[in-house]
């Protein structure tokens, strides 16, 4: 977690206005008690994580810094973004959809 | 729900059906099996959708017109008003495909080479059970909806076989079912 946000935060710094989304802390996701909605992100799982997957930011092995970094990236495009399902939803997708082009594809 | 949900409730209605008492009616039995099935045939669209949802998240510019529109599923329009006048553009309209279709655009498009063969023993039970599926869901008085257990345990094999086929395609490793 802290990795993918410093990392972010370093990648932002030709950005001023996308950093200062980024250092701010979000408001919580609607229902969340918490701005980093500790509770979706551990239940989070993609379709092609094993059903072992712990959920979001609770690991911090290549793949888990990836997807954490690119929720981070997301959340600072709208000030008004909330770590809410949706988001943490299309966060991975892009990281899942990126590593599979990665692999190769017909154009 | 995942398709793993899905998958568990196909198993589940199967297992119930095999516990209930022997010689009940096979109408009763057959809510079981046609449950069972189509809740197969969700777990695997669920997958496919998810996976089409993967690419459609990806920045626009990344993808061709046509295969944009083809991933979110919205038609394709030619503009005839506004600063896009004369161009095609994606419209707001709602175009579904069929999930064979999206089956072999995922594999053309992300499979890296490999390639469907509609004479594969995977392809050709996919198909079976597509008809079994389409009995049920687009009824007619003319064609009696007639499941029987192995249906259901085939449509289960054929969404567990085929989202093992486009995970390896696509991702380069199974999904864990």
């Amino acid at each position: 977690m802290i990795t993918a946000w410093s990392y972010v935060a370093g990648l932002l710094q030709g950005d001023a206005q996308r950093l200062k989304v980024h250092l701010r802390v979000p408001n919580p996701a609607k229902g969340a008690p918490d701005p980093l909605n500790a509770v979706e992100m551990s239940r989070f799982k993609h379709d092609e994580d094993p059903q072992t997957y712990r959920g979001l930011g609770t690991r911090s092995a290549l793949k888990d810094r990836q997807r954490m970094a690119q929720v981070f990236l997301a959340r600072s495009k709208d000030a008004g973004a909330t770590l809410d399902k949706k988001l943490l939803n299309k966060a991975v997708s892009q990281v899942v959809g990126v590593k599979a082009l990665q692999k190769g594809y017909t154009t | 729900m995942t398709f793993r949900d899905f998958l568990g409730h196909a198993q589940k209605f199967l297992d119930e059906a095999e516990s209930l008492p022997e010689g009940l009616a096979e109408t009763a039995l057959m809510r079981y099996y046609c449950a069972s099935l189509v809740f197969s045939w969700i777990a695997l669209e669920a997958f496919v959708n998810d996976m089409m949802g993967d690419f459609a998240a990806l920045p626009v510019g990344l993808f061709s017109l046509h295969e944009r529109a083809f991933l979110e599923e919205k038609a394709v329009e030619f503009v005839v008003k506004g600063p896009d006048l004369g161009q095609f553009s994606l419209s707001g309209r709602r175009e579904f495909h069929r999930v064979d279709e999206k089956i072999m655009f995922l594999i053309a498009k992300f499979g890296k080479g490999t390639t469907i063969d509609k004479g594969s023993t995977w392809w050709q039970k996919f198909e079976a059970s597509k008809d079994k599926r389409n009995k049920i869901v687009h009824p007619r008085k003319d064609e009696p909806v007639d499941i029987a257990a192995q249906d259901a345990r085939d449509a289960l094999d054929v969404a567990c076989e085929v989202i093992r086929v486009i995970s390896r395609s696509v991702w380069g490793k199974e999904a864990d079912l």
